[in-house]
């Protein structure tokens, strides 16, 4: 058994590894779904609301089209509202807003999280986003219990009373509640298959860093097939550096590992880097991005040049790092951000918004007690009333048909 | 069996239903789920078997919802999820899949042991004897799956006989991973409040933030030993007490013996001449000696009081007592026992890191070592 076996053992080679095709198709298949769905969940609610408007009248036929919301992007002639849903694209610009969103709210104070810790979230959040849309659930929810989930599966574990300190805390407002964190828990850990273990690119290249400081100062234990002395790598080590001395390449060393290790904590994690290699391609690409011809130096220590497979590994880095570099700190588009914004409001499924109720509701012991308003008695009925198709559907209950479905 | 799914998949049809609700519910259909085998305060365990194939059977583990744990999915169930999804190792249980019942709450489909646990066999001195090839065998199993956690960057963290379940064929597999963890950031500090009292390092009673696979080690050490015994080697009553016994049993721990030890945050100074020093070879011999002097070597090295002197697992696997006489009993012949199935309800359905109810003070406080000698 080596390193590669344990990997391939791992979740997230066997359930969370990719080509470029598989994961695009994935996605768009999500997006077709998703879209179906928003589209026949409107209508439901279209039709319900009509229902019990016209009832209500007593009116014998219900006008639908006066029912139809004034601002819901236009209703076409058949009464059907024309509902613009998200392109995969947008998906993708939405989610990864607020996976960056992570990268500022899990370091910050108070209780700092590990950038590890983090990097977790933000692949919890992505893998989440492979069989579900945006527009069934809004990423800021799934954020928000995502990076709650980290604490409990990174060992990072602070309770939730303090987590929900430190997201008020963070936006300065108190609007988040432990009911909203705890909310889409279950979906999302429904949603990763129950696997919680992501494996991180961090420690390899630490690895990485304290082997080539072996190497430039003759101190590493070089491989059965390298025919050179460790002197002779520590001095090719020093070639590279233009003082041609051991500090000035051990200076440079440093300054690659800095660079690289901040690729580790932005582009690898918000890019789909970790759904398409290996930690360890993942590292060695941030280091050939950082530093070339010190990382080819370094690979000559690891691999033969002569070998079938290292012209296949560099292939494999360099494309890795064209991922890498698909992303920059600072082009985001906030003005199409707020677009997309904007029109995810527009189409996201009514019957997935209230991720707090719906919660509730699947608990099945909730009490509806006391007097509410109409606006959350109509949202409560709508859920039992969904809630009671999915048990129907579950275990096969004998209930009589549900009227809104009609 | 409230949630035990009687229809087969016909929920496809619904459109309100999520594509990872819906893996969901053929997961749980895959399944029935059978009589309960063991209840307590943290888990139900029901025994059950395959929809298609009744005679592939499986211990279904239901996650209560603790009363006084409002932080959603508890900690134990999280760990014990996370790790058994990425172990797949003989000598470890295997986790078929996991599934959530109407209620939210989580089910592990764990592999089917029925032939009861370590701490049954060696407990039973009425029944159950055995040899120390028979002993070999079982140390082996052991410490393959221990290895294959430590290999994997798992600390188990609750290493003791009743969490070593038995397999149909004889084999030991380790379970309950409630308490287990990865290996730490080399700066984080990491809980010292694991691993059931009897079977818990020096290093984690002085408050060691940083520790290592040696933790485990040390319990392995704890079982080989009550494997030969047929009692606990190390039964402290208390925390405090615990510390003592080490001490007497194994050695104080002083800077001479383990540099650094006195700058551990609970590390309370011995006076000089209450200092106890490490137990010879000769000791070991007389209590462990069955297992004859290479065993009794590996034995010493896994009770070594400084962690990073103490044998790794894979220093374990490679030791000589496995090439030495007599050779580990095949898995078929080793000695069993009837009505493990209760058992594994019990083993399965524990908190994770304490002792059984009761049992510190039912156990001899003493062992009687007189007796012991050949």
């Amino acid at each position: 058994m080596n390193e590669d076996d344990i990997y391939r053992a791992s979740t997230q080679y066997r359930l969370w590894s990719f080509t470029p095709e598989k994961l695009a198709a994935l996605r768009s298949s999500t997006n077709a779904l998703a879209t179906e769905r928003v589209k026949a969940a409107k209508k439901r609610v279209r039709l319900a609301r009509a229902q019990q408007l016209s009832s209500e009248k007593s009116a014998p036929s219900g006008d639908v089209d006066a029912n139809t919301p004034k601002n819901g992007g236009g209703t076409a002639e058949d009464g059907n509202e024309v509902i613009d849903c998200l392109t995969v694209e947008e998906e993708l610009k939405i989610i990864a807003y607020y996976c960056q969103q992570c990268l500022s709210i899990g370091p910050a104070e108070p209780h700092p999280m590990p950038s590890s810790v983090v990097g977790s979230a933000i692949q919890f959040i992505k893998r989440f986003y492979l069989s579900n849309s945006p527009m069934t659930y809004h990423p800021k929810d799934v954020m928000i219990a995502a990076l709650f989930l980290v604490t409990k599966t990174d060992n990072f574990y602070i309770g939730l009373d303090k987590y929900v300190d430190k997201i008020n805390t963070i936006t300065g407002n108190k609007k988040m509640t432990r009911e909203k964190v705890l909310a889409p828990e279950f979906l999302l850990t429904q949603a990763l298959r129950f696997t919680f273990d992501v494996k991180h690119p961090f420690k390899g290249i630490r690895g990485a860093y304290y082997e080539m400081l072996a190497m430039i100062r003759g101190k590493y234990a070089l491989l059965p097939f390298d025919e050179r002395t460790p002197d002779q790598v520590a001095e090719q080590f020093i070639d590279l550096s233009d003082a041609k001395s051991k500090a000035a390449t051990e200076a440079r060393l440093s300054k690659a590992y800095n660079t690289a290790q901040e690729t580790l904590n932005f582009s690898a994690l918000l890019t789909d880097a970790y759904l398409l290699y290996t930690p360890p391609q993942i590292y060695l690409a941030a280091l050939l991005l950082a530093d070339e011809p010190l990382t080819l130096l370094f690979l000559d220590a690891k691999i033969p040049s002569s070998a079938p497979l290292k012209p296949k590994l560099l292939a494999t880095l360099r494309a890795c790092a064209n991922v890498l570099t698909s992303i920059n700190a600072h082009d985001v588009d906030r003005a199409d951000l707020v677009r997309i914004d904007k029109k995810l409001h527009l189409c996201r499924n009514p019957e997935k918004k209230n991720l707090v109720n719906l919660n509730k509701a699947q608990k099945r012991d909730e009490l509806v007690e006391g007097k509410l308003d109409d606006n959350v008695a109509k949202k409560r009925r709508m859920e039992r009333e969904k809630n009671e198709r999915e048990g129907d559907a579950l275990f096969g209950g004998a209930l009589p048909a549900a009227t809104k479905t009609k | 069996m409230e949630d035990s799914p009687q229809e087969p998949s016909t929920a496809a049809v619904d459109p309100t239903i999520d594509l990872s609700e819906q893996l969901n519910i053929e997961t749980r259909n895959k399944y029935v789920k059978g009589k309960e085998i063991g209840s307590g305060t943290y888990a139900f365990v029901y025994k059950g078997h395959l929809r298609d194939e009744p005679n592939t059977l499986v211990a279904i583990k239901k996650m209560k919802v603790m009363e006084n744990y409002k932080d959603g999915l508890t900690m134990d169930a999280v760990r014990e999820t996370k790790y058994l999804q990425e172990l797949s190792h003989p000598n470890i249980i295997k986790l078929y899949d996991v599934f959530t019942s109407k209620d939210t709450n989580m089910n592990l489909v764990l592999e089917f042991l029925p032939r009861g646990d370590l701490e049954q066999l060696i407990h039973d001195t009425g029944n159950v004897r055995y040899n120390s090839a028979d002993t070999k065998a079982w140390m082996g199993m052991v410490a393959r799956g221990i290895w294959f956690c430590h290999e994997n960057f798992v600390l188990h963290r609750d290493l003791k006989p009743n969490n070593l379940l038995i397999a149909a064929d004889g084999e030991v597999k380790l379970a309950d991973f409630g308490l287990a963890r990865s290996f730490s950031e080399p700066h984080l500090a990491m809980s010292t409040e694991v691993i059931t009292r009897w079977y818990r390092p020096p290093e984690l009673f002085y408050r060691a933030r940083q520790y290592s696979g040696a933790v485990d080690i040390w319990s392995v050490g704890c079982i080989f030993a009550e494997l030969i015994l047929r009692n606990a080697f190390l039964p402290g009553q208390t925390d405090i007490d615990q510390v003592e016994v080490i001490c007497q049993r194994i050695g104080t721990p002083t800077e001479e013996n383990w540099p650094g030890v006195s700058k551990l945050a609970s590390y309370v100074p011995v006076a000089k001449d209450k200092v106890r020093p490490v137990q010879p070879k000769s000791y070991y011999m007389q209590l462990f000696g069955t297992v004859g002097p290479f065993g009794v070597d590996l034995l010493m090295s896994m009770f070594t009081l400084d962690p990073r002197k103490r044998v790794t697992a894979k220093g374990i696997l490679d030791h000589e007592y496995w090439a030495k006489d007599p050779r580990p009993t095949d898995k078929e012949n080793l000695p069993k026992k009837g009505g493990g199935e209760k058992k594994m309800g019990e083993d399965l359905k524990r908190k994770g890191g304490v002792l059984e109810e009761g049992k510190a003070d039912k156990v001899a406080r003493k062992i009687d070592f007189g007796a012991m000698k050949k």
